[in-house]
């Protein structure tokens, strides 16, 4: 028994010791933050899902829910990226520029409350430091560029939907107090001056080289810094008109003094002129419509493009929770035949936005619709700016990678003696004498001694069904890949690259800063070089010069009860025409405070019906309102999202949006 | 032995099926709160329109920072609830075409019902107010009165409201009337349109809108001001019968 005892003492001796071995090893399978933050590879690594995360609004951009497209956690907590429906709430939708299922109320929609993602790169910001001697000087800092960098990418998400926000530049430590870690809104100016902070750094240290455009190089901290600032500075001026008062306003969490808009725009218009100066230019050629629609599809490093989202091929046999692929080319073309396959149009250009350049009148200046020989002549004319046609498809138009020759129409009429404005009326029912109109695309039917005649073109209009053909007579043309081999024409096939950045948004930016501060400051030479920017960007569109004002008058006051001269709104139509359909309009008319105004009651946006007059066999078109009588609205209390109700119950420290 | 078995599984079942049931001893929403807006300047209730405006009420009986809830207020002016937890309440006009008022603070809302009546000031009176038909042609016409015109917010528009009921109002009416065709865009501050005596405006207001024959409609008219909810004063309802053809 005692032998027993001894043995069972050893054994438990030689258990315990053996426990003593030091078992806090460093495991093997997994990346530490010297693996990480010390070599070239492993910041690559980190930076993936924070670059797959930026809330950049390409083409899987959807404005509402949580099909936003740039890996959101969504309410079930996975990453949903590459929605294909994404094109359905698109947000060229709910700026008049297009119309589609997402031309619905926009109130509450647009949340985004990203600490996570912040959390992430600060790790990284008050990490490397741990490794600098891992790094030489200069790619030291390359990196903390790119770093900070990303982390104004997703503070100025926040603060234009929110105002000020808690700025959060520390790892929190889970274990402090919760007092400590509620962190209360830094008001509107010091958010936007904290990006600027984080942007100036990136500006003055991140990589010189401007022909790398796929990570965060110097200038797009710049194209950042001019997109973030010419927000502020708006804000700035702006918000005061909004009427909106409250607790939040009144702590300065929401709005700045319009004495502060000066500096922001001056901010903005540094940026630009650093972008400029380093030999950014205009993409050109003999063929500008070619040349235009070559911007959004061939690689322009170093010469317009500043920062681009790569896209490729679908890898996966899964189509989700990537966002490296879109479906936008199946999304914007109507279907047929080496054309879209699976969905199709599922967004429609306005006439609200293709007025706004430069085209044939289609009603003569007594009043009635043009009459045209055939609907080529709308398009295939002089008449019309480079840039239209490069934007857009007409009904006559020929998609360039089926050769199908586009074909739209509504309706015919007999005889036609009515005034445009009698035939458009502000409803979508509109039924006029002599006119026959069909459902449903390619429809023929026999008229008396017509004998058989098309009623609607084979690519549209549609009236029951808003997607497939058109249903305003206008298809999107830009970013449409004219490379694509067609069988990507499907849902997931497109790989067109997203250009986040380009030169011809910085000179719009630049314009505007330039212009606004000419109105601050008196300096005429900064109006000047607004008025050569966009001269620049007229002329590589092919538009005709414009000759601005030299007293211009205020036309805001009447529209927006608040002073706003011709020039500056000319300035901004002219953005409006550059940058359609690139998710700029929505958040242009939220920056100008005036979305309120122009989606005031209930808005109907505007068609390019063509219609054909038998009796004088020619063509003409109608501004009808849109076919599916969607309507839109905007409430003013939607410049500032409502800070979402979970934080405040997590943290009783952040004050509510005034009008929530 | 199976017999004790047996009993015991027995009680532990009867114990456990007890167990499970609760008493929910909390009292139901029967609480109850009613009472008016009141037109300081004229001592009459607010004229609204149903469902558009609101008091916020934040229940401060066990939190110090509750989440608000709003009760409608009627077109009439008047509002009532009888679905709320007895407790104490804040309470608050919020969102209608008044001057910021104050909260009114602790006011205790039981199930024999509480009467709370709130007195604001409206921002302006629609007056003078008139819909005279013209065959199918319906002329509306009004006046804007301020009861206070320092740091009034700059007025809006000025539009017609047309209903198919007796409820009518920014929220409640014919879609085919809310277009920019059937309202003055006014956009101006009080010191452009008011009068030398600096109370009443100097033009009226004049919309036209078309009208069925035989149809009856609700019509009143309303100015929107640029504060922060974008609200409504409104005019009285006026009922427009137009005869047959």
């Amino acid at each position: 028994m005692k032998a027993y005892k001894y043995i069972l003492v050893a054994a438990a001796l030689v258990v315990g010791a053996s426990a003593c071995n030091n078992l806090d090893l460093e495991p093997k399978g997994m990346l530490d933050d010297g693996t990480l933050f010390s070599s070239e590879f492993g910041v690559r690594k980190y930076l993936a899902g924070l670059y797959n995360d930026l809330p950049i609004e390409d083409f899987c951009y959807k404005y509402a829910s949580d099909e936003k497209g740039y890996g959101t956690m969504n309410a079930a907590g996975y990453h949903v990226g590459n929605v294909w429906q994404a094109l359905k709430g698109y947000g060229p939708t709910i700026a008049c520029e297009t119309t589609g299922r997402g031309n619905e109320d926009t109130a509450g929609q647009w949340g985004y409350w990203n600490y996570d993602r912040i959390r992430e790169i600060n790790v990284m910001i008050e990490k490397l430091p741990l490794y600098k001697d891992a790094w030489d000087e200069g790619r030291y800092n390359e990196i903390m560029a790119e770093a900070r960098f990303i982390r104004a990418y997703y503070y100025f998400a926040m603060a234009k939907r929110y105002g000020g926000v808690p700025i959060i530049d520390k790892v929190q430590d889970p274990t402090l107090p919760l007092e400590e870690l509620q962190v209360e809104r830094a008001t509107e100016y010091d958010t936007w001056k904290f990006i600027y902070a984080d942007l100036k750094f990136a500006m003055e240290n991140g990589v010189s080289d401007k022909t790398a455009v796929t990570r965060a190089n110097r200038y797009s901290a710049a194209a950042l810094m001019a997109k973030a600032m010419l927000w502020a500075g708006s804000v700035a001026k702006y918000n005061q008109y909004t009427g909106i008062t409250g607790p939040a306003t009144d702590a300065g969490l929401m709005g700045m003094d319009p004495s502060d808009a000066k500096e922001f725009f001056q901010y903005a218009y540094d940026a630009c002129k650093m972008i400029g100066d380093a030999g950014f230019s205009l993409h050109k050629g003999a063929d500008k419509e070619k040349a235009y629609t070559e911007i959004f599809i061939e690689n322009l490093a170093g010469e317009e493009d500043i920062f681009v989202k790569t896209f490729g091929t679908h890898t996966t046999t899964v189509p989700w929770n990537s966002t490296l692929y879109s479906s936008y080319d199946d999304m914007v073309l109507p279907k047929g035949t080496n054309m879209a396959q699976n969905v199709g149009a599922a967004i429609h250009a306005t006439w609200d936005l293709v007025s706004l350049y430069e085209t044939p009148a289609i009603v003569d200046a007594a009043g009635y619709p043009v009459r045209f020989n055939s609907y080529d002549d709308f398009w295939n004319t002089d008449e019309m700016e480079p840039r239209c046609r490069a934007n857009f498809f007409f009904s006559g138009m020929t998609e360039p990678v089926s050769g199908t020759k586009l074909d739209i129409q509504q309706g015919v009429f007999t005889t036609l003696s009515a005034k445009a404005e009698d035939l458009t009326p502000e409803d979508n029912n509109f039924i006029a004498e002599n006119c026959i109109k069909e459902q449903d695309p390619g429809k023929t039917q026999t008229v008396g001694a017509y004998g058989e005649v098309k009623i609607t073109g084979a690519n549209g209009i549609k009236r029951n069904g808003d997607e497939g053909y058109s249903t305003t007579g206008i298809f999107v043309r830009k970013y449409m890949n004219y490379n694509a081999d067609p069988a990507t024409r499907v849902l997931h096939g497109s790989t067109q690259n997203w250009k986040v950045f380009r030169y011809g948004e910085i000179l719009m930016d630049r314009a505007e800063a330039a212009y606004e501060l000419y109105l601050e400051t008196g300096n005429t030479a900064l109006r000047d070089d607004a008025f050569d920017c966009v001269a620049q960007i007229r002329d590589r569109a092919g538009a005709h010069a414009h000759t601005f004002a030299a007293s211009p008058a205020d036309i805001g006051t009447a529209k927006y009860g608040f002073p706003l001269d011709e020039n500056l709104q000319y300035i901004r139509d002219e953005r409006k025409r550059e940058l359609c359909i690139e998710n700029q309009g929505e958040w242009d008319q939220r920056r100008w405070r005036i979305a309120h105004i122009l989606l005031e009651a209930n808005y109907w946006p505007r068609t390019l019906m063509p219609y054909k007059v038998l009796s004088e066999d020619k063509y003409i078109f109608l501004n009808e309102v849109e076919v599916y009588g969607r309507r839109l609205t905007f409430d003013k209390r939607n410049y500032y999202e409502a800070i979402p109700g979970d934080q405040i119950n997590k943290n009783p420290k952040l004050v509510r949006n005034d009008g929530y | 032995m199976k017999k004790i078995i047996y009993t015991i599984l027995g009680a532990a079942l009867l114990i456990g099926a007890a167990s499970c049931m609760k008493i929910d001893n909390f009292a139901g929403p029967e609480a109850q709160v009613s009472g008016k807006i009141i037109d300081k300047t004229t001592g009459e209730p607010m004229l609204l329109d149903h469902g558009v405006n609101h008091i916020r009420i934040w229940e401060v009986s066990y939190s110090l920072d509750p989440t608000p809830q709003d009760l409608a207020i009627k077109e009439d002016g008047t509002y009532q609830n009888t679905k709320l937890f007895s407790g104490t309440y804040n309470m608050l006009p919020r969102d209608g075409a008044w001057w910021p008022c104050d909260t009114t603070y602790n006011v205790a809302i039981g199930k024999k019902g509480t009467v709370q009546d709130f007195e604001v000031t409206p921002y302006l009176h629609v007056i003078d107010f008139s819909a005279d038909l013209s065959g199918t042609d319906l002329t509306m016409t009004c006046k804007l009165q301020a009861p206070v015109t320092d740091n009034l917010p700059q007025i809006t528009q000025v539009r017609a409201f047309v209903n198919n009921n007796m409820h009518c109002g920014p929220g409640n009416q014919m879609n085919y009337y809310n277009t920019d065709a059937y309202r003055v865009n006014v956009r101006k501050m009080w010191n452009a349109i008011g009068d030398a005596d600096g109370n009443q405006t100097v033009d009226p207001y004049v919309v036209t809108v078309p009208v069925k024959p035989g149809y009856t409609y609700w019509v009143r008219m309303g100015v929107q001001l640029n504060d922060t909810f974008n609200s409504w004063n409104l005019s009285k309802v006026i009922k427009v019968e137009v005869p047959s053809e």
